[in-house]
């Protein structure tokens, strides 16, 4: 099928199948899945551009099927979210200048990359690393972490100002209660800042931001990880949006491709964020973990194709390995929710209680 | 009808690119939130389906 904003041939059956990965994934993690859009329309040979700007629409609609679906189970905490796009917009303009200065001086290209290999491994090794180690201390591990004092220690910051007044009013205070996210009382400045961070590296990198807010607002901040997922989603789609529209305003969109990913995406989205419902938030974790670390590999094997002519076929092989990694991890998924829907009938069928006999 | 899609696809972007990126943002995210309303409706449907023939079939036996 041609698709005519791109001006390329794809097979729209290969689109269904990414688009039904990233949802799945999406739906589960909380993560717009940016770098694997990207990567997977680049091996259907898609020009680099309309890859990035096609790739961040997906994300845009995808994180919106995926935000609504976790609102309806209560896992979205709005309050937080608003307040984090606070510092988000104006650090990812602040990182887009810089792009352009990196740009201007020709290292753009490399610093991307590395920055994307080093968080990835960073964040990936240390997620597989909380797992394990949380398993080994209690056995279960659900919504506990290692960084459970780092969390505490970060709500209980006090940062001045600590009120502030505005004319007419009165002081209004900086201090924060967050229910939805179990948070009694927390500095506006903390998830600010956070926000700040993740929009200057969705900025400098060009991607949502998802993949890192998910684990800082669990292990840093101590949100619940499916609140953190459903928070993160409504996050990724105000940085998609500003994405979507400067793609598109440069004609770098394909909307058809977009909408036909989309409506995979959408399927996928359902299962994922059922499977956040049912699925031990531990397992979340490392699952996400794995994927983190793929991308890094993946990125990693492309810079090492781009950098050594002779070695030039590394770049379809880290392609072929993140869709192919991240397919076994949506079948995964899958598998765990038909696991935890089976357990949930057999604890039902246990627990019915007998009908008492008349005499 | 392909044909006049085609064409529009290909020239609005290049005389009207404010008003094009804005019809992007629009239509995605008016497609997700009718494909969401879609599952909600279908996975809804299937679900209340399926409690009722349980419980038909509970009170039966």
């Amino acid at each position: 099928m041609l698709f005519p904003n791109a001006d390329v041939v794809v097979n729209p059956a290969l689109l269904f199948l990414l688009g039904l990965i990233v949802g799945t994934l999406g739906g589960f993690f909380g993560v717009g899945g940016g770098f694997l859009i990207t990567g997977g329309l680049l091996v259907f040979g898609v020009p680099p551009l309309f890859a990035v700007g096609t790739g961040l629409t997906l994300v845009m609609g995808s994180s919106i099927i995926n935000m609504l679906k976790h609102r309806g189970m209560g896992h979205v905490d709005f309050r937080l979210g608003l307040i984090m796009v606070c510092g988000t917009i104006p650090a990812e303009i602040l990182a887009e200048r810089l792009n352009h200065v990196l740009d201007a001086a020709g290292i753009a290209g490399p610093v991307i990359r590395y920055v994307f290999i080093v968080f990835l491994t960073a964040l990936g090794s240390f997620i597989v690393y909380d797992f394990f180690k949380t398993r080994r201390q209690g056995g279960q591990t659900g919504d506990q972490v290692s960084t459970a004092s780092l969390a505490r220690r970060v709500q209980s910051l006090r940062i001045p100002p600590h009120s502030v007044k505005l004319p007419g009013f009165r002081p209004i205070p900086t201090y924060v209660a967050l229910p939805a996210s179990g948070i009694d009382r927390i500095s506006v400045f903390v998830p600010i800042l956070v926000g700040g961070g993740i929009g200057f590296l969705a900025g400098l990198l060009g991607a949502g931001g998802g993949f890192i807010l998910m684990p800082l607002l669990v292990y840093v901040v101590g949100v619940p990880t499916t609140i953190a997922i459903g928070t993160d989603l409504f996050q990724i789609i105000i940085t998609g949006s500003v994405g979507t529209f400067i793609y598109a305003l440069g004609n770098h969109v394909d909307p058809l491709m977009a909408i036909i990913m989309l409506a995979a995406a959408s399927a996928g989205a359902q299962l994922g964020a059922t499977a956040t419902h049912l699925v031990d938030a531990g397992r979340i974790r490392i699952l996400f973990g794995v994927t983190v670390l793929n991308g890094s590999v993946a990125i990693g094997l492309k810079e090492i194709a781009i950098r050594n002519d002779q070695l030039a076929y590394l770049g379809t092989v880290a392609s072929v390995l993140l869709l192919g990694i991240s397919g076994a991890i949506a079948i995964s998924i899958g598998l765990l929710l038909l696991r935890a829907q089976l357990q949930a009938r057999r604890s039902r069928t246990e627990t019915t209680p007998q009908e008492p006999q008349r005499p | 009808m392909y044909q006049a899609l085609t064409d529009f696809l290909t020239t609005f972007n290049v005389q009207w690119p404010i008003p094009w990126a804005l019809l992007v943002l629009v239509v995605v995210a008016g497609t997700g939130l009718l494909l969401y309303a879609f599952w909600e409706f279908t996975l809804g449907g299937l679900v209340k389906l399926f409690t009722r023939r349980r419980r038909s079939t509970g009170s039966r036996s």
